[in-house]
């Protein structure tokens, strides 16, 4: 049974280096991983199938990186925690260069 | 008592806040009077790798080098621990993010396979498992004090606050850091909050919010504060500058009044001219400075030509750029050399070949700026060894390039591009700006008249006054002519006016002695690697071998008169170069135009700064045994 805890919502957007924070896609909110509400929806395969063919990608927590195809989906899906997408840092375009 | 000098790490993914982190922690030491050089070690990615900073931190002076080990790793992420666990010193600490403990090393996917294996290896071989738990159990048995804290909870708490959106959360994970380590070191929460107030210019909500997140860092980790304690400073500043090499570079080519700068963005160039875009107009005292005009360019070649044609309407102009764009401005440099054109080209060597380590450093440019470009004709290169002759070697690549007209390449590097440090104020007294204009004579101006070797420039549009400029071999009107007579006058003039620079240029412009003569070795070098060495000759004399820096700061025309009289005081024995180059080319320079054969070399070629450990360590090899050639190559 998974917890039902924001990090495994479907809902949850987890920042792009620190995933233990991120932003609740249904209230636009920051939250953390382990905060909770009764909005929660696990992040079943099903889901993320649905926003990947919606939003034409998913993110994969773990690996950092964005998934565009499905097969690629349910390969992370086995052992690595999934999200519809990642929050990207805003700072970044403030920290360092490389051209 | 506490420490004199310090060296620490900040790591974390490129993008996340570290940068940000060493301004603020930089500005917080400088404010409370330590001297601080740190160097900035990042992926050419734009997001994600592991980048970190390198910091040494004084209480008596700007320290000149870094080193290995470090007193205190504070870290982001798991992946700074996994690559850096091994730098700190027993009785050392660690700060870490206590939420990433079970992390694995090998579900980092940023890190380079060989980096992975390397590390899974040398776990295994301490006898711990591949999670940041074992390696703190490592890092405990080794005396290191290992200070976890949840980045989760002062994130969760900040958002919750401050309704903070989280896609800003970088900005304060950076307050996390810079509070940590500023506790640590017995720094008070006043000069944290100066950093802050320094790098968060105007943005009076960001100060409120790290203020915040350091006030939370300091109520959990209390018990943990002064623990490297620095020492009380002692340095005599009354003001610093706290500035990058690209920074102080900027800075001094205002002073030297530059009017067009042009540059096509490259790493580690690019931040100069966005310096100077900043202040094409300042306003001291109620009087406009400048205007002065940057333009990015298409192109490289674009930025030299217009560089040039700036030149010739009688501006100081200026281009910068690293080793990619520095080829394609070749043909450029050859034409103002044909035409006389004073320009300065400032060169931040990187790693190549090609784009090669677009994001670290490297000394191998040396041969390739000394000898580039197509026929013979005076250019000038010179180096700068700190942040400090930056800024004076700055102006005098004006003053040379605009006394002799000709090209002159500032040669410089990533190393001193990236790195902080806390820098005196130049003494702007010293500064001389010498134009070198000579009055335009009455009568028929001929641009190119050969009765001396510096001949009138006269700047286009210049009234009643007309001239012509072409690549080809010209008269001294400048018009097209392959007359031979006319070709060997033109042709020697162009090339003779490099005795006039070795002539008049003062020795201790071109090459500077550190240290007491007489003694046992003679290291030389030229660029960056002055820092590095002075402190190694200090750290080798503990060990019983004096020696002396030969700094070569003037690499073309070579000082050979000068680098010979000082060889010949030594007896010309236990002579070492040392260069971030395969090669060490220095060496092979001072063969070519001085005749002085030195076999010991020390060669560092990874991309990342020589440090002082390492250096010693080659330097008193080379002094002790027959080897010749040792090649080092830490830091990760």
């Amino acid at each position: 049974m998974v917890e039902e805890r924001c990090g495994n919502c479907v809902n949850y957007s987890p920042h792009v280096y620190y995933p233990q924070v991120g932003r609740c896609l249904v209230f636009s909110t920051g939250v953390s991983e382990s905060d909770s509400c009764d909005k929660f929806k696990r992040a079943s395969i099903d889901e993320l199938l649905n926003a990947l063919g919606g939003e034409g990608s998913v993110y994969c927590t773990t690996c950092g990186a964005t998934l565009v195809d499905e097969e690629e989906l349910k390969a992370h899906s086995r052992n690595h925690r999934l999200a519809i997408r990642a929050v990207i840092d805003e700072a970044i375009a403030e920290e360092a260069r490389a051209d | 008592m506490g420490f004199s000098e310090l060296s620490l790490i900040l790591g974390g993914p490129q993008g996340s806040g570290l940068e940000t982190s060493m301004l603020v922690l930089s500005r917080a030491l400088a404010y409370r009077g330590y001297g601080v050089v740190a160097d900035r070690e990042y992926y050419s990615n734009i997001v994600g790798r592991h980048s970190y900073i390198h910091m040494s931190i004084s209480s008596k002076r700007t320290p000149r080098s870094l080193t290995y080990p470090v007193k205190l790793l504070v870290s982001m992420d798991a992946e700074t621990v996994f690559t850096h666990f091994k730098d700190i010193e027993s009785g050392g600490v660690l700060f870490y993010d206590k939420d990433v403990r079970a992390k694995k090393v090998t579900e980092i996917p940023s890190i380079e396979e060989s980096l992975r294996s390397r590390i899974a290896r040398d776990l295994k071989a301490l006898g711990a498992g591949e999670d940041l738990e074992s390696v703190l159990g490592v890092l405990r048995g080794r005396g290191v004090t290992t200070i976890g804290m949840s980045f989760q909870e002062i994130l969760r708490d900040l958002m919750k606050t401050f309704g903070i959106d989280p896609r800003s959360l970088s900005r304060y994970v950076s307050g996390i850091i810079t509070s940590s380590a500023a506790l640590l070191l017995g720094l008070d929460r006043e000069a944290l909050k100066y950093g802050f107030e320094r790098v968060f210019a105007a943005r009076a909500k960001l100060v409120e919010q790290n203020v915040y997140v350091a006030d939370s860092v300091w109520r959990e980790l209390k018990s943990y504060e002064g623990l490297l304690r620095l020492d009380y400073p002692e340095t005599e500043f009354s003001e610093v500058l706290v500035a990058t090499g690209n920074d102080v570079v900027a800075i001094a080519k205002i002073v030297a009044g530059l009017r067009y700068q042009s540059y096509y963005p490259i790493t580690p160039a690019a931040d100069e001219s966005f310096f100077l875009e900043k202040y094409e107009v300042s306003e001291v005292d109620g009087t406009i400075v400048g205007p002065i005009v940057v333009i990015q360019t298409e192109d490289e070649i674009a930025a030299i030509n217009s560089a040039i044609g700036a030149s010739l309407a009688g501006v100081r102009s200026s281009t910068a750029t690293s080793g990619p764009g520095f080829d394609l401005m070749v043909e450029g440099i050859s034409w103002a050399g044909m035409n006389e054109a004073p320009v300065v080209i400032t060169y931040y060597q990187r790693g190549g070949p090609s784009t090669g380590l677009p994001t670290r450093g490297s000394q191998s440019d040396l041969l390739s700026s000394a000898f580039a470009a197509h026929g013979e004709f005076a250019k000038v290169v010179l180096s700068s060894g700190d942040h400090l002759d930056a800024f004076y070697d700055t102006v005098l690549a004006f003053n040379i390039a605009e006394k002799y007209q000709l090209p002159v390449i500032h040669l410089l590097d990533k190393f001193l591009a990236n790195s902080t440090a806390t820098i005196p104020l130049p003494d702007l007294g010293r500064v001389r700006i010498e134009r070198g204009l000579k009055p335009v004579p009455p009568g028929t101006y001929k641009r190119f008249n050969l009765e001396a070797l510096i001949s009138p420039r006269a700047p286009l549009g210049t009234p009643g006054v007309i001239m012509w400029y072409t690549g080809d071999e010209h008269d001294e009107f400048g018009h097209i002519s392959e007359e031979p007579e006319n070709r060997v006058r033109m042709y020697s003039k162009r090339i003779e006016k490099l005795k006039l620079v070795d002539e008049e240029v003062p020795g201790d412009l071109k090459l500077r002695v550190y240290g007491d003569e007489g003694g046992d070795f003679c290291l030389i070098g030229w660029g960056s690697v002055k820092g590095v060495a002075l402190d190694a000759v200090d750290e080798i004399a503990k060990r019983g071998f004096r020696g002396i820096y030969v700094d070569v700061k003037m690499l073309w025309p070579f000082p050979r008169r000068e680098l010979l009289e000082v060889l010949r005081r030594s007896g010309f024995g236990n002579v070492v170069a040392v260069e971030h180059s395969y090669g060490v080319n220095i060496a092979d320079l001072a063969a070519m135009a001085a005749g002085v054969q030195i076999r010991k070399r020390i060669a560092k070629f990874t991309g990342r700064p020589i440090t002082l450990s390492e250096l010693t360590q080659a330097l008193e090899k080379t002094l002790t045994s027959d080897v010749d050639r040792v090649v080092i190559s830490y830091g990760g």
